[in-house]
Parts: structure tokens; C-alpha cells; sequence
């Protein structure tokens, strides 16, 4: 029962995160008792709140939607069915109308604002963000290789190619042709398992790569510029298509052999 | 082209969503934006009755989208008869400066048109992305649904990743691109946010309009705390409007963003000593339309009816609220029990 109680703790703590929205809430919830009339709203709020509170809480329950419901490793999002937003907006909304002096609303409305910029953080910021540079919204290195081996390849069917597994999850984005050895968390196949086995080593032991890509029926293989050995690989029978975008896509000796 | 591509995906963002919406229109959602987010929960939930069957029973995936295509047009011609005189009297109420003196509501939309432009041109790259757009591309490369594992290419073997199969909301991203001929990528990040992120908006609207009823000021101050609010809700990862603001086009995304205000919203509605017939099933369609865009819906919809049929049904002794309550919830029940089963 503690473990349970214990994770859905930690969930909380992961999901306030750096602010301190929870304060922020608490507050709403004091002002709200202190606002005159609106009974309705007041039972809506607290029940609501409390029944959230009780189920999130819970061990019982917490266990039985953890293991029924979201599962564990997100029960994180039980917190969407708690309209936070709305709720602070509501009695935020509901002490600025609270007199009718203007000068009495402008202070309350920076208040407000201030304290909603203090206990969070912008959405907009570089983390989150960044310049467009084409209209899928996909790295261009990955637009620009995908494209390199489709015309390189000139025909239907799948292409299978290896790749770095930090980029590995946007090819398919783009384009479905491109079939890879594994995904961005694992490789599902024991013989894909040794190709990112081989991959993760720096330096690169491209003799023992091609040979695993060649038994594995790969058409292409990329390598970061920086870890690549082009003589190496050419001296694996290779071909270098090109060096672009800081990596390297070479055709392998098994290239449209299937 | 692209004129011809922009009023493709006019028509499937707003425009059919707007004549379905008519269908369920009631005192609540008698305004155009009420009726488009209503139109999404019914055109979703027509989804989601037909794309499960044509998954289990291996369909072609032009099967699927051409039916739907035919369904929902259908449904707008049948709109456009059975609803003509109320669509005409809300077109002529359209203004360009509708809110008169209430330039709040002007503060609200400048802010909410701010998000939206940003995260329009503004890129956010995510590589649950891999999952999403990659089984639309992978739909429309194959013409098949799960036949193939999204990431990596390879065949599943007729094992349905059971999880994705309930909620396929990718397959509705490879509509969309099939329809208007973008790339799927394009339709998710550039075009879907400039859609639910306003949409987002209108399920608080919905919230807002709950609590203070024909009170427009209080309504547009409401709406703007919420923008604000959203703004700075980058406290952690996991929150609704970082969700929304910065990755719409996840179903996930839109379940917390659009789906659960707009439930909480109708679920209000309990307070109500009378409550519409039309309502019930406007909120059944609101649940399955959850369990469409994620398969966390199947569940946290039904949660959030849940607490408030506790509220007012159990607490209140009001037993008509509680089992009609337990039979909006039903088709969700059926697909947990279903994944529960296939999982």
C-alpha cells in the first residue's frame, strides 16, 4: 500500500515539475470559500477537487486505475481530468468581478497574472521550440538523406537501412519506403540487437557492421561523418552515395539483393 | 493546387465538423464554434465505429477512407436539409467585430491567434512523432492498417498492436493527408495545430458559459486567465496545455486539451434539473470520440463523468442521472473490456 501511495506521490512531484501550480491551486481553492453566494459552484469545485483528490490518493483506487485504467508509467495523466486551468481561471475570474471599481480590477488582474507567471513557466522558450525550416516540421538532415537514397534506389518496395538510433524515429515519418533494423528504444530482433550493438561502439568496427547489415538483407547504411571511416567501408565493398547534413550514407554490398 | 488543398482541409476541419454538429445542437452549442467541436465528437465517433471493424476484418485502407469520406457527406447533406433554417439564422448573425463593447474578448482572441501562429510556424520536433505520423505514412505507403510496425517497417504478423488498433487516431492523420494531399507530417504539425488549439479554447468557452451563463465579460475574463494560464503551464512536461500548445496533434494531446474540458463541460449540465434528451447522446459521443484519440480516453472520459454523476447523482439521490450516466459510458466499457482481453 505505501509503494502505491508512494508513486502517486512521485507522480505528483513529477508533474508540478519546477512551478508551483498545487500552490496556486490551494490558494484558488481558499479564495473560493471566502467568495460570497455561488453555492453551486462552490460544491461543484470542492467535491469535484475532493473526489479527484480521494481517487488520486488512494491506495485502493490509485492501484486499481494504475494497473486498470492508465497503467503506471502514466498515471501522471490522471491530473487532465483535474481542469486546473479552468478552475483557477474561475476564481480568478470570480475576484475580479468581485467589486465593480475599476482600479480595483486592474490591481487584482495583475495580481492575478503575476501570480500565474510566477508559479509556472512559459511555453515559449528554446527547449520547446525552434525555427522552421520546412513544413513537416522533420529535421532537414533527414529530408535531405531520405531523399538521397529513394532516388538512389529508383524503385518500389521497402529500403532497409541502417541508422543512428537518435535519428532513426524520423525517417519513417517522412517516408514509409525506408524500413529500419530498430526503433529509438530497442531492437526488437536479436540479429537487429547486434547491428546497434555495433552502432553505439565508437570507433566504429566497420568490418564486423557490414558484415551483420550484409546478413541482415540491409540496402544502406549511416554513419555520423565524425565516426565514419570512408576507406574502411569502401574497402568493406561499399559505395559512398554521399556525405551530407554531417553523416555519411553508404549503399551496401547487399543494396537491392533481396 | 494549393487553393484546391486549402479548401479540402477547410471543409474537413470546419465545415463538415460544423453541419454534423447541427445534428446534437442544443441551447448550450447554438453558435458556430460550439457546433464545430461538437461536429468533431460526432464525425470522430462515426470513426471510430467504423475503422475498428475494417482493422479486424483487414480492409484496404482506401476502404476505410472512402467510406468515411461517404458517411460524413452524406451526413452534411442530410445536415443541410434537416437544419437549413437554424444554419441560415446563425450565417446571418456571423459579424466581422461580434463581441460589440466587450474588448476583452478581443484581448482573448489576439492571444489565442498568438499561440496558435506560433505553434503553426514554430517547430516542436517529438519522437513519439515516430508512432504518430509514422503510422499514417505507413498506412498510406501499405494501403493497410497495422499490417506493418510503424518504426521500424517490419510485418506484424496479424498480431494488431491491440493498444493503437482502439484509438486510431493516426488513421484519421492518413485521411486527412489522403484527402488533401499533404504529407501527413505537414497536416500534423503545421495544419492540426492551427485547428484544436482555437478548438481548445472552445471547450473552455463551453466551461466559462456554464458558469456564467449570459455574463460576457465575466465569460471573456475567464477565457483569458485560461490563455494565460495555458501559456505558463510549462512547469512540467506533463500538463494539458503543454500538451496542447505544443503537440496537438497527438491524440493524447487533444483528449487533454479539447476532449476533457469539453466533457467536464457537459457534464455540468447534471446541475440541471431538466436535462435534454439530445445531451445524452451528445456526451456518449463526446466518450467515444475520447477513446478515439487515445486509448487513455477509453478510461479518463469515463472518469470524469464518473466523479461528476458521484456529485450529482449519488450525493443528490438523483437515480436517473446515475444509470443513464452507466449506459453513455457503455462503448467505452466495451473497448476496455476488448483491450483487457487482446492485450
Amino acid at each position: 500500500m505505501f509503494e502505491i501511495f508512494s508513486e502517486a506521490y512521485n507522480w505528483f512531484i513529477s508533474y508540478i515539475g519546477t512551478g508551483y501550480p498545487h500552490i496556486l491551486f490551494l490558494i484558488s481553492l481558499v479564495c473560493l470559500f471566502f467568495i460570497k453566494g455561488e453555492k453551486k459552484e462552490k460544491y461543484l469545485w470542492f467535491c469535484y477537487t475532493g473526489i479527484f483528490v480521494i481517487l488520486y490518493i488512494c491506495p485502493v483506487t490509485a492501484k486499481i486505475i494504475m494497473d486498470y485504467c492508465t497503467g503506471r508509467n502514466v498515471y501522471w495523466r490522471m491530473f487532465w481530468i483535474l481542469p486546473i486551468p479552468a478552475f483557477i481561471a474561475y476564481v480568478g475570474t470570480k475576484l475580479i468581478q468581485n467589486k465593480s471599481k475599476t482600479v480595483y480590477k486592474a490591481i487584482m488582474a495583475a495580481v492575478i497574472v503575476g501570480a500565474i507567471v510566477f508559479s509556472g513557466r512559459l511555453v515559449y522558450n528554446n527547449e520547446v521550440f525552434e525555427k522552421t525550416s520546412n513544413w513537416q516540421k522533420l529535421p532537414p538532415s533527414i529530408i535531405h538523406m531520405s531523399d538521397a537514397m529513394v532516388n538512389d534506389w529508383n524503385d518500389e518496395g521497402m529500403i532497409w537501412v541502417v541508422a543512428p538510433q537518435d535519428i532513426v524515429g524520423y525517417f519513417r515519418q517522412y517516408n514509409a519506403q525506408l524500413g529500419m533494423a530498430y526503433n529509438r528504444w530497442n531492437a526488437d530482433y536479436k540479429e537487429s540487437q547486434y547491428i546497434l550493438e555495433q552502432m553505439l561502439k565508437d570507433p566504429i568496427d566497420e568490418e564486423t557492421l557490414v558484415r551483420l547489415c550484409n546478413e541482415n538483407r540491409y540496402d544502406y547504411l549511416i554513419l555520423p561523418a565524425a565516426k565514419a571511416d570512408q576507406d574502411a567501408l569502401i574497402s568493406e565493398n561499399c559505395a559512398i552515395l554521399q556525405e551530407m547534413d554531417g553523416y555519411v550514407i553508404c549503399r551496401l554490398p547487399f543494396w537491392k539483393n533481396h | 493546387m494549393i487553393l484546391v488543398k486549402a479548401v479540402v482541409v477547410l471543409c474537413m476541419f470546419l465545415v463538415i465538423p460544423y453541419f454534423w454538429g447541427m445534428f446534437l445542437a442544443t441551447e448550450d452549442n447554438s453558435n458556430i464554434a460550439t457546433n464545430v467541436l461538437c461536429g468533431y465528437a460526432l464525425i470522430y465517433t462515426v470513426f471510430q465505429i467504423i475503422s475498428i471493424p475494417c482493422t479486424f476484418l483487414k480492409t484496404s485502407f482506401d476502404t476505410l477512407c472512402y467510406s468515411y469520406v461517404a458517411i460524413l457527406l452524406i451526413g452534411v447533406i442530410v445536415s443541410l436539409i434537416r437544419c437549413r433554417r437554424s444554419i441560415t439564422r446563425q450565417i446571418k448573425k456571423i459579424h466581422i467585430m461580434p463581441f460589440k463593447e466587450n474588448w476583452i474578448m478581443y484581448l482573448v482572441i489576439l492571444l489565442v491567434m498568438l499561440q496558435t501562429v506560433i505553434a503553426v510556424v514554430m517547430t516542436h520536433m517529438d519522437l513519439d512523432d515516430s508512432v504518430f505520423v509514422g503510422t499514417a505514412t505507413t498506412t498510406l505507403f501499405g494501403n493497410r492498417m497495422y499490417a506493418q510496425d510503424t518504426q521500424i517497417g517490419w510485418s506484424t504478423y496479424g498480431h494488431f498492436p491491440i493498444r493503437y488498433v482502439l484509438a486510431p487516431f493516426p488513421i484519421l492523420l492518413a485521411v486527412y493527408s489522403k484527402l488533401s494531399q499533404f504529407h501527413p507530417a505537414v497536416i500534423a504539425h503545421t495544419i492540426m495545430p492551427a485547428f484544436f488549439i482555437p478548438l481548445s479554447y472552445v471547450a473552455y468557452y463551453l466551461i466559462g458559459k456554464k458558469i456564467f451563463r449570459k455574463n460576457k465579460d465575466s465569460i471573456a475574463i475567464f477565457l483569458g486567465i485560461v490563455a494565460i494560464v495555458q501559456m505558463f503551464s510549462y512547469y512540467s512536461v506533463y500538463t494539458q496545455s503543454t500538451f496542447i500548445l505544443i503537440r496537438s496533434w497527438q491524440g493524447k494531446a487533444f483528449l487533454a486539451g479539447v476532449l476533457l474540458p469539453a466533457i467536464f463541460a457537459l457534464c455540468m449540465n447534471f446541475a440541471e434539473e431538466k436535462i435534454e434528451k439530445k445531451f445524452w447522446l451528445l456526451l456518449c459521443a463526446f466518450m467515444i470520440a475520447s477513446s478515439m484519440v487515445s486509448s487513455m480516453g477509453i478510461m479518463l472520459a469515463p472518469m470524469v463523468a464518473g466523479i461528476f454523476c458521484l456529485i450529482y447523482g449519488v450525493f443528490r439521490k438523483r437515480w436517473g442521472i446515475i444509470w443513464r450516466v452507466a449506459l453513455v459510458c457503455v462503448p467505452n466499457m466495451i473497448l476496455a473490456v476488448v483491450y483487457v482481453i487482446l492485450r
